[in-house]
């Protein structure tokens, strides 16, 4: 069994210092893992980062997490990763992780994905540079995403994303912006391979829970959406389910 | 430097408060609600920070000259998580 703990969207400013710590400190005791999913940083400032990385860095537990939008607006990304990693963060951007436990592996796939919509609503690769730009760059994380996925063996495979890979999660946003939140090419990515969860934010007035055409299911952890300092989930054993599996064995076909 | 002119009609209205809340340095929001009635303007949705929310009613005032300003939004007052869901 895994204890995952989750949230995203924590949008960390100089005046948040001291609002995540107290709910943190209790953390060894009820989760084997914190999975952080994007917008750490109100602003994206790599100061921003810093009042984080006092907080989460003294987490005895290991903490996986993604950038969001946010943690680009300054153009500062890269610093926010070194910030996190000197405190023991991993950050992901199409790459994996490994953690090994007393009783299973597990693996994070983490990228911060991007937005085009979804089946039926979404954008097309076609017309100016810019549009096709936008759908080729959600395309090419897809892509990236699968890869990351197949390469893990753990017994348990978790996706962290900052965009949504499913619309059921945006429900309470307005669906004009749904294109800017998410893309079903994540979940297509997703579904190909096989994964026991999806765990994304961004979505701030979404709704927590969803789930892929092959079954994997999906959480929004947006601070704002859980209304907690992270939520918590846990997996029982390592099989995906049999939905999950044989939906993952037939498009692999 | 010439005072950006405000639109009247509502829609730009909002579209150009939105796009303050979310570039402003003292908000940073991009998810706040807002409406306009009868040249009240009302802003919801959830901030992190008591100082995000003050800001969100500075910004609101410095450029709103003519209308009335409802800052509705809340801060988010974190909990400890609930029972873990079984997946």
């Amino acid at each position: 069994m895994i204890r995952i703990a989750a949230v995203g969207d924590i949008h960390f400013g100089a005046d948040s210092a001291g609002t995540l710590s107290p709910h943190l400190e209790r953390l060894p005791d009820v989760a084997d893992v914190l999975l952080i999913a994007g917008d750490l940083t109100k602003a994206g400032k790599a100061e921003e980062a810093a009042r984080l990385a006092e907080e989460v860095g003294y987490v005895k537990v290991p903490t996986v997490c993604v950038l969001g939008n946010h943690d680009y607006h300054s153009g500062e990304h890269e610093a926010i990763t070194r910030v996190m990693e000197q405190v023991g963060v991993t950050v992901l951007e199409g790459a994996t992780t490994r953690i090994d436990l007393a009783n299973t592996t597990v693996g994070v796939a983490g990228i911060k994905g991007f937005g085009g919509g979804f089946a039926g609503a979404n954008g097309t690769d076609f017309g100016e540079p810019e549009m096709k730009q936008f759908i080729r760059h959600t395309k090419g994380l897809a892509d990236r995403l699968e890869a990351s996925l197949r390469a893990l063996d753990t017994e348990i495979r978790l996706v962290l994303l900052h965009y949504s890979p499913v619309r059921e999660t945006l429900t309470g946003e307005p669906p004009e912006v749904y294109p800017f939140l998410g893309s079903y090419l994540l979940s297509e990515a997703v579904d190909r391979v096989g994964a026991h969860l999806i765990v994304h934010g961004h979505a701030h007035r979404g709704s927590e829970k969803g789930i892929t055409p092959a079954g994997v299911p999906v959480r929004n952890v947006a601070q704002s959406v859980i209304g907690h300092a992270y939520n918590l989930y846990t997996l029982s054993d390592g099989s995906l389910s049999s939905q999950n599996e044989t939906e993952a064995l037939r498009k692999s076909n | 430097m010439r005072e950006l002119e405000l639109p009247e009609e509502p829609e730009r209205l909002v579209a150009m408060i939105k796009e303050k809340l979310a570039l402003d340095p003292r908000v940073n929001e991009l998810e706040l609600d807002v409406r306009i009635s009868h040249r009240k303007v009302f802003v919801s949705g959830r901030v992190p920070t008591v100082e995000r929310q003050q800001g969100v009613g500075e910004v609101l005032e410095e450029m709103l000259d003519g209308y009335e300003v409802e800052n509705e939004t809340l801060v988010q007052t974190l909990s400890s998580p609930a029972e873990p869901e079984q997946l």
